[in-house]
């Protein structure tokens, strides 16, 4: 670099023969990989080694000496003017003496960048002071690049420096050694090869410390150890460090080592080098891979345990060999051969996976650091800005409520963020400080929003002279790729009316298929039904408002306002439904119960509307029970309609639908009925009768649905349960009244009891090897026993007996077939179960039954 | 924001992305942001032959762009309650002027 400034030819001359076959003898006695002087040939990772450097000096020296022509070549005119351009010498100034600091600053990156050692120079100090941030910084962000950058100048100090630096900083050298520290195990490997095999100096090593009983921590721990003691600032332990340590010991070792048979020394020597290398590299990989990562540390350290334990196996290993070797029995010795020899490969297997990992994991360390934690926080804030909004319940609903779901039913799914929530119960401390942070956190994130609101970003912005305008796309506001254009909800509803209207007039044949525009029409109330029962239960959710501070005195009249407003949503969700009118056709209520949806919105209807409300649209749909989509020829699972006239002549419905209906609607309406007094039943029972079919109602499971709750609330109302149920004991009225609707039910029924199981008559089954029957055997009956049961529980002597009459044959079949064994044994109980619950209504039981034979 | 709270609710869940490109993987939801790009942790490769590049990478993250579907388990989706939040995404007012207006 600076040579080239004076215009010199600063290519080195080319290696005469005699010098090339110096490098190579040398570079064959060392067994090394690639051995390479001042000027490497292939890569710019320089390896070197102590012994081999220094002998690589006097070759130099000796080069020098030489004669190379090169003195011949020097033009030693135009000197005239140097007196001119140089000066006095004596006042030189720093100014263009770039490389001298350049290389003040070099040196400094690699002691400081690679070692961690404490600056010994003390003129390095001074220099460094200015220039300690900034190399700190580089430290602190890229160890691997600067490990590379190091080398170079190393090298070149290495060149240009004397042999008293040379001396007393060995570490700087050793860190050339491995050139880039950015994981490459390759150099490592060339280093440790060279290590291992040069002195020999580790297996006599470890031999020697094997012999000395006691146990001195093996030479991968004791260097982590003293140089944890040179720092002392828990800095990550070094490769370096290591192989400084481990060749101060060598000599030491050395000479103390060649005591034994040189057979067993060949021997051992082969196989620690080659467990050697293989387990030096780990410490290699683990020690390079220490100051790669921080939050890889953890893993690391216990990697390097793992690794000292393999150290410590493979030292035993190599000591048991040497005392095997010394029994000489044949026997013994097999054996012990044998078992080493398993040994050897199971820690192999052991090495070579633990290798993998750690080259794994240097690789994925590699780009560890490239961001500051001020960094990471400041793109989480922007996220998190752009995520901020006042209601989390307009913008992230779903998740909202899905949470705030899930704690109350105690479930474990759980986010991270409500995680440190849930913590705050867990243990105080921690807590509080987590609540601190939490409630930071909720602060900044207000002062956010409120920020936001007070400068709203305009979502479309119009430019001087450009055409158009120019809409902002935010995660809000995203690009649409349709626009739907709206009519109004006016038109088309008044349009689907006189629609609605005409279908009425044919009532007969309209009604079989509703119409395109009927069942549009329906869902669209349906929908608009939703969105004010979503209203309400937000409104419940968030709960009245709460008295802000200095604003008590208003709060009373903000809480007004809030009931009032929720009277409101109240009455125009009462009014939606239109129960109160008298439509000529099918009331509404009837019609949303058609549509899936609408049956999923009874329950939550139910919730926000008074009892009365609620009895007034229990009454409409009692009466018009017949009219509802349920009512009708059931389609089982596995089965359809044979004939596709009959399926357009006859109304069907499906049982997925048939159970959405009993699963959803029902069951608030019949809780209804449960809380009901007996006046109101009987007005029901009393409806029901006129208004309905009631042997084509009692064919279907919901209308025996109902009927089995009219009638079982009857009966526990009559058995005087009002203690329980009801304030208000039935009246002699009611119950006379009770008894007459009975018998004029029983009456209605008479005759058909046979009729209300379970039919497939126009059904066939889908699957041509599924027979009729046994599809008829699958459908569950139990809701037909429970009617009978109702229905037997209230009779008397007579009516009893004409139940029994008629029911008979079904019982007997239902017992014979449970008592056959061509049924599980889960089925056949159930069938007994349910024939028992109608025997024991009547005070009778299965068992009674004889067989018949 | 429907889909990114939806999402929210489906992190430590075991997913399979199917990309544009006719990749699937299948892997735990690690986390998804506004955009609906999607970090899978611990992922397996429907299909490994196809694509034998991937076989060693355990942990990815992908563009929300280029997803065509997530297939979810489905008990962990709250259909009413996301019907509902539907409901009331469709019900707030849409500043946007689209390109392609339908009649």
């Amino acid at each position: 670099m600076g040579d080239s400034f004076f215009g010199f030819n600063t290519s080195m001359p080319p290696l005469s023969e005699g010098e090339l076959q110096k490098l190579d003898s040398k570079e064959g006695n060392v067994e090394s990989g690639n051995r390479s002087k001042n000027q490497d040939q292939s890569d710019d990772l320089e390896v070197y080694d102590f012994d081999a450097m220094r002998d690589g000096l006097d070759d130099y020296d000796d080069r020098a000496l030489e004669d190379d022509n090169l003195g011949d070549m020097l033009v030693e005119e135009n000197d005239d003017f140097n007196d001119e351009t140089f000066g006095d010498a004596t006042t030189v100034g720093q100014d263009f003496d770039f490389f001298a600091n350049t290389e003040k600053f070099n040196s400094n990156i690699t002691e400081e960048e690679a070692f961690g050692v404490k600056r010994q120079p003390e003129e390095q100090h001074g220099q460094v002071g200015m220039n300690r941030n900034s190399v700190g910084s580089w430290g602190a962000t890229d160890r691997s690049g600067a490990g590379a950058i190091g080398s170079r100048p190393a090298s070149q100090d290495f060149r240009g420096q004397s042999t008293n630096q040379f001396n007393s900083s060995p570490v700087r050298n050793v860190q050339s050694i491995w050139g880039g520290f950015g994981g490459n195990i390759t150099s490592s490997d060339r280093g440790f090869g060279s290590f291992g095999a040069s002195s020999g100096s580790l297996s006599p090593f470890m031999r020697q410390q094997k012999l000395q009983q006691a146990p001195p921590p093996p030479p991968g721990l004791s260097p982590s150890s003293s140089m944890g003691q040179q720092q002392g600032r828990g800095q990550p332990v070094l490769l370096e460090d290591i192989e400084a340590e481990l060749q101060r010991r060598s000599p030491a070792g050395g000479a103390g080592g060649f005591r034994h048979d040189q057979m067993q020394m060949l021997n051992d020597e082969m196989d620690a080098r080659k467990n050697m290398v293989s387990l030096a590299d780990i410490e290699a990989a683990m020690r390079a891979g220490a100051p790669m990562g921080h939050p890889g540390d953890p893993m690391q350290h216990g990697n390097q345990q793992l690794a000292f334990q393999q150290l410590q196996q493979a030292y035993q290993e190599h000591a048991l060999r040497a005392m095997g070797f010394g029994n000489k029995d044949p026997v013994q010795l097999l054996a012990m051969q044998q078992q080493q020899q398993q040994r050897e490969l199971a820690a192999a297997d052991r090495e070579a996976k633990f290798q993998q990992q750690q080259r794994a994991n240097q690789r994925k360390s590699q780009y560890n650091g490239l961001m500051t934690q001020h960094d990471k926080d400041f793109i989480n804030r922007i996220q998190i800005s752009q995520l901020a909004s006042s209601d989390p319940y307009s913008d992230d609903f779903y998740y909202q409520v899905y949470s705030s779901l899930r704690q109350r039913a105690g479930l474990p799914v759980w986010s991270a963020e409500n995680a440190a929530k849930n913590n705050t119960g867990n243990s105080n401390n921690r807590g509080r400080r987590e609540e601190n942070g939490m409630q930071r956190f909720h602060q900044q994130l207000q002062r956010v929003v409120n920020n936001a609101k007070r400068h709203p970003r305009q979502t479309q912005v119009s430019l001087e002279g450009a055409l158009g305008k120019i809409t902002s796309l935010t995660v809000r506001n995203p690009r649409q790729v349709l626009q739907v254009s709206e009519k109004k909800p006016t038109t088309t509803s008044s349009g689907s009316n006189e629609g609605g209207k005409q279908d009425q007039k044919q009532p007969a044949t309209k009604h079989n298929v509703p119409t395109e525009t009927d069942r549009r029409r329906i869902l669209k109330i349906v929908e608009n039904i939703y969105l004010i029962v979503l209203e309400l239960e937000q409104m419940r959710r968030q709960g009245a408002p709460k008295p802000k501070p200095g604003f008590e005195d208003e709060h009373e009249e903000v809480l007004e306002a809030w009931n009032a407003k929720y009277t409101e949503q109240c009455e125009k969700l009462w009014n939606s439904l239109r129960l109160l009118d008298q439509p000529d056709g099918t009331p509404l209520i009837v019609s949303i119960l058609s549509v899936a949806k609408g049956a999923k919105l009874i329950p939550r209807i139910v919730r926000h509307l008074t009892s009365d409300q609620n009895l007034t649209m229990l009454t409409v749909i009692i009466a018009n029970f017949s009219r509802l989509f349920v009512c009708r020829h059931v389609i089982y699972p596995g089965s359809m309609v044979a004939n596709a006239e009959e399926a357009k002549k006859q109304k069907f419905v499906t049982f997925d639908d048939v159970e959405l209906f009993i699963n959803m609607a029902a069951p608030p309406l019949l809780g209804l009925i449960s809380e009901a007094p007996l006046q109101v039943i009987n007005g029901l029972v009393k409806l029901f009768l006129e208004k309905n079919d009631i042997v084509m109602v009692a064919r279907s499971k919901p209308g025996l649905a109902f009927l089995t709750m009219l009638l079982s609330r009857a009966e526990i109302l009559k058995q005087g349960g009002q203690a329980l149920h009801g304030p208000v004991a039935p009246s002699p009225e009611d119950l006379a009244q009770w008894q007459q609707e009975y018998n004029a039910l029983f009456g209605l029924l008479q005759t058909h009891y046979a009729s209300i199981f379970p039919s497939l008559y126009y059904l066939v089954p889908i699957q041509h090897n599924v027979s009729a029957i046994q599809l008829s055997l699958s459908v569950d009956d139990m809701y037909v026993w429970q009617f009978l049961a109702a229905m037997a529980v209230g009779a008397s002597m007579e009516q009893q007996h004409i139940l029994v009459t008629e029911v008979r044959e079904r019982v007997m079949e239902n017992i014979v077939l449970a008592h056959s064994n061509r049924f599980p044994a889960a089925q056949a109980s159930q069938r007994l179960a349910n024939v028992n619950l109608f025997l024991h209504a009547l005070g009778l039981d299965s068992s009674q039954v004889t067989l018949p034979r | 924001m429907l889909f990114y709270s939806f999402f929210k609710t489906l992190v430590d869940q075991k997913v399979t992305v199917e990309l544009k490109n006719d990749l699937a993987i299948t892997g735990t939801l690690k986390s998804v942001d506004q955009f609906l790009n999607i970090k899978l942790d611990d992922i397996m490769v429907i299909d490994e032959e196809r694509y034998p590049h991937m076989s060693s990478v355990k942990n990815c993250f992908i563009r929300g762009s280029v997803v065509r579907y997530v297939q979810l388990p489905s008990q962990a989706v709250d259909t009413a309650l996301l019907q509902d939040a539907a409901r009331r995404e469709a019900a707030q007012p849409t500043p946007q002027q689209a390109n392609v207006r339908v009649k």
